[in-house]
């Protein structure tokens, strides 16, 4: 009868050590290449873990962690005030922990004429101040704006680093992710659009200088491009357990190799 | 050693700054990143006391107000008075009413902006009439220190509109949106309807144009059952178009004719024109507000003058029994202002003298204090205001007016029980807070 206990107890821990799932939710520009990247490199070397990953924007990963349904939330952008206090008044308290920097690119389709751009040009032509390539020095034809969702980080982020808090042209076309976003710019000659810098080298694509700078890993560190932002994993508290271990992995240096890989750019 | 003291200076600062000035602590950003700039705080650390100051100011009094994020401005403000009056009135038999009281005022609302040039705005006030806040001490039915009627908080103001550009859309109950006088309206009147209004800036030239269209009174029902009456809605349609035009010199002219029209205007209302609410039968009237706006050494100064005509004066004289006095169709306000009450130690003073002939205006508009909701009289205003404190003023006022036409009653219904008022004098001392 004790061995059948002993036997029973150490499969019931065998499961658990093999069930250990960590779910991560948020931001697309993290979800869509980078943390699945990582996970599969922590797999390897962690074989008793899962992962349950869903890029579903900056939103829903920092509203995770308020409602206690991810151990880590992906955000491209920072908690909101509105977003801390709804968590403090829950009881969880908000980290957040720069896994990486980013520079949102302003991308056009690689046969536009166009080769640079001012801060407020860019604001001009994502405001609808302007609706033709005609006002910023291109070949007469009308913008096609194309944007984040706004459930997106980065929807949020360029409002507030491009377009000083306005709203968007009633015109742009609001896309899922990233990829979906350098896609319709690679059709569209008149495409504008913006994505981070792990996606711009999607073909047809071109990256425009804004006032001489471009979106590269020396110009973001050192603050120099305009629209450069840190990437975050936001937890309640300190983190714990098997997270306290992924986010380790993610900043130490096999993930920021990967960090690099993926196209973004590294903390160190 | 040199950078980690800074760090925990700048840190400490942050701390300090969140806990001495909590509303700051949403503001801090800018501060956060000249630190990391500097090199003084990590980027990691940037995020974790941006956080921190975040959380300390959401448990902070004002950090646990919640505003729906959909708004883009938010702001409270408002007013409250106490007024000393004593209003007096002689009648045709030399005989005297005087009526003294002490008053006061609160009004207080709340407005803001969404995005695409949407905004708001509620009023809640003192006061049931439409011409007057105002709630008397001890006026409680021989109740001392009593609640209700004229104490009661009502609604005094509730739009939504839309701004485009040079255009702002205005739908709702809201403040009068015309350049007028208290000639021809009270200032406590608010509209019911929609307004329309247009700014273009052209050099030195302001164009403006005011458009509205106001429910005067409700039609209920507009259609009965079998043969009962059938009513309609009275619609005031008030419209001015006009430019100010800024000089070399600093002086500015306003000029801003107005239109007003009357559909409907027998409606539902029953009153004849000495009665409290009277029909706005033979109204058709033009209004010319002028007012030349100047600087007489450091202080700024203006005349004014607003002239207004019934054109259907007639039909007025008529409905009132008075065919015979048709042509008391015409009425104006002329006056001089210098100084003004923004700051402590401010002063203005204003002097005016106004006429309104007995069937010039509408008397359900004209202003309730100064000639006592009145038309047919004639006289003088002066009134003073003094900044005590930077939203504390002091006013006062003082008006004088008689009779014009003593074969007329002096229309309207004011709170000196006759119509055969001969003379009228009013005090006002006022001590206002604005918020």
């Amino acid at each position: 009868m004790k061995k059948s206990i002993l036997i029973l107890t150490a499969l019931v821990a065998a499961a658990s050590a093999q069930a250990q799932k960590l779910v991560i939710k948020g931001s697309d520009t993290l979800g869509a290449k980078l943390v699945p990247m990582l996970s599969e490199e922590y797999k390897a070397s962690h074989p008793g873990v899962s992962f349950e990953i869903a890029a579903e924007g900056s939103t829903t990963g920092i509203a995770a962690i308020t409602d206690g349904t991810a151990a880590i939330g992906m955000s491209s952008r920072r908690a909101k005030p509105t977003e801390v206090s709804a968590a403090a008044a829950k009881g969880v308290s908000m980290k957040p922990i720069i896994v990486c920097y980013d520079g949102m690119a302003v991308i056009v389709n690689e046969k536009n004429p166009i080769t640079a751009l001012t801060k407020r040009q860019v604001e001009q032509i994502f405001t609808g101040d302007v609706t033709d390539w005609s006002a910023v020095g291109g070949t007469p034809g009308t913008f096609s704006i194309y944007t984040r969702n706004t459930s997106s980080g980065t929807y949020s982020d360029w409002k507030d680093l491009a377009m000083k808090k306005r709203d968007y042209a009633p015109s742009s076309q609001k896309m899922a992710g990233n990829e979906q976003i350098a896609a319709e710019v690679g059709k569209n000659p008149n495409g504008i659009g913006y994505v981070g810098v792990a996606y711009i080298h999607a073909p047809g694509v071109k990256v425009i200088p804004i006032e001489g700078h471009l979106p590269t890993k020396d110009e973001v560190l050192s603050k120099k491009y305009p629209y450069a932002r840190p990437n975050f994993y936001y937890t309640n508290g300190e983190p714990t357990g098997e997270a306290a271990k992924f986010i380790e992995f993610t900043l130490g240096t096999e993930g920021q190799k990967v960090v690099e890989k993926v196209g973004f750019i590294p903390v160190k | 050693m040199a950078k980690n003291s800074l760090k925990w200076l700048a840190l400490l600062g942050g701390v300090a700054l969140g806990a001495a000035s909590l509303a700051v602590a949403q503001d801090s950003g800018p501060l956060i990143d000249t630190l990391v700039k500097k090199g003084i705080l990590t980027d990691q650390e940037g995020e974790e006391l941006r956080v921190e100051l975040l959380k300390d100011f959401g448990g902070s009094p004002a950090g646990k107000l919640g505003l729906s994020s959909a708004l883009k401005e938010f702001r409270i403000s408002g007013d409250g008075r106490v007024r000393y009056e004593n209003r007096s009135g002689q009648n045709d038999l030399e005989d005297n009413q005087e009526r003294a009281r002490w008053r006061y005022r609160l009004r207080f609302g709340l407005t803001g902006k969404f995005g695409d040039g949407w905004f708001f705005g509620t009023r809640m006030e003192t006061g049931t009439g439409n011409r007057s806040s105002n709630a008397t001490f001890g006026d409680y039915a021989n109740t001392p220190f009593g609640k209700g009627g004229n104490n009661a908080i009502n609604v005094g103001q509730i739009y939504i509109g839309r701004v485009m550009g040079d255009f702002t859309i205005t739908a709702g109950r809201f403040a009068n949106p015309l350049t007028t006088t208290s000639m021809v309206w009270d200032g406590d009147i608010n509209f019911e309807g929609l307004a329309e209004q247009w700014k273009h800036e052209s050099g030195n030239v302001t164009w403006m144009a005011n458009l509205s269209q106001v429910i005067y009174d409700d039609g209920n029902p507009e259609n009965s059952f079998g043969g009962a009456a059938q009513n309609e809605e009275i619609y005031l349609l008030a419209n001015q178009i006009g430019a100010k035009i800024k000089f070399s010199n600093g002086m500015a002219l306003t000029v801003l004719p107005t239109y007003y029209a009357y559909a409907n205007e027998n409606g539902e209302l029953t009153g004849g024109l000495t009665t409290g609410v009277a029909y706005p039968t033979g109204l058709s009237i033009v209004e010319i507000p002028v007012e030349l706006a100047f600087t007489i050494g450091s202080l700024p100064a203006r005349v004014w003058i607003d002239y207004a005509m019934n054109l259907d004066a007639d039909e007025r004289a008529d409905f009132a029994g008075a065919s015979a006095f048709d042509g008391e169709d015409t009425a104006y306000q002329i006056g001089f202002g210098i100084g003004q009450t923004k700051v402590k130690g401010d002063w203005e003073a204003k002097v005016f003298w106004q006429s309104v002939e007995a069937f010039a205006l509408d008397g359900n508009l004209v202003d309730s204090d100064l000639f006592d909701s009145r038309t047919n009289m004639e006289g003088v205003v002066l009134q003073f205001g003094y900044v005590l404190s930077d939203g504390v003023t002091a006013n006062l006022t003082y008006a004088h007016a008689e009779r014009i036409e003593d074969a007329l009653p002096a229309y309207g219904a004011g709170d000196i029980g006759t119509t055969a008022l001969e003379k009228y004098n009013l005090i006002q001392a006022d001590l206002n807070i604005k918020f």
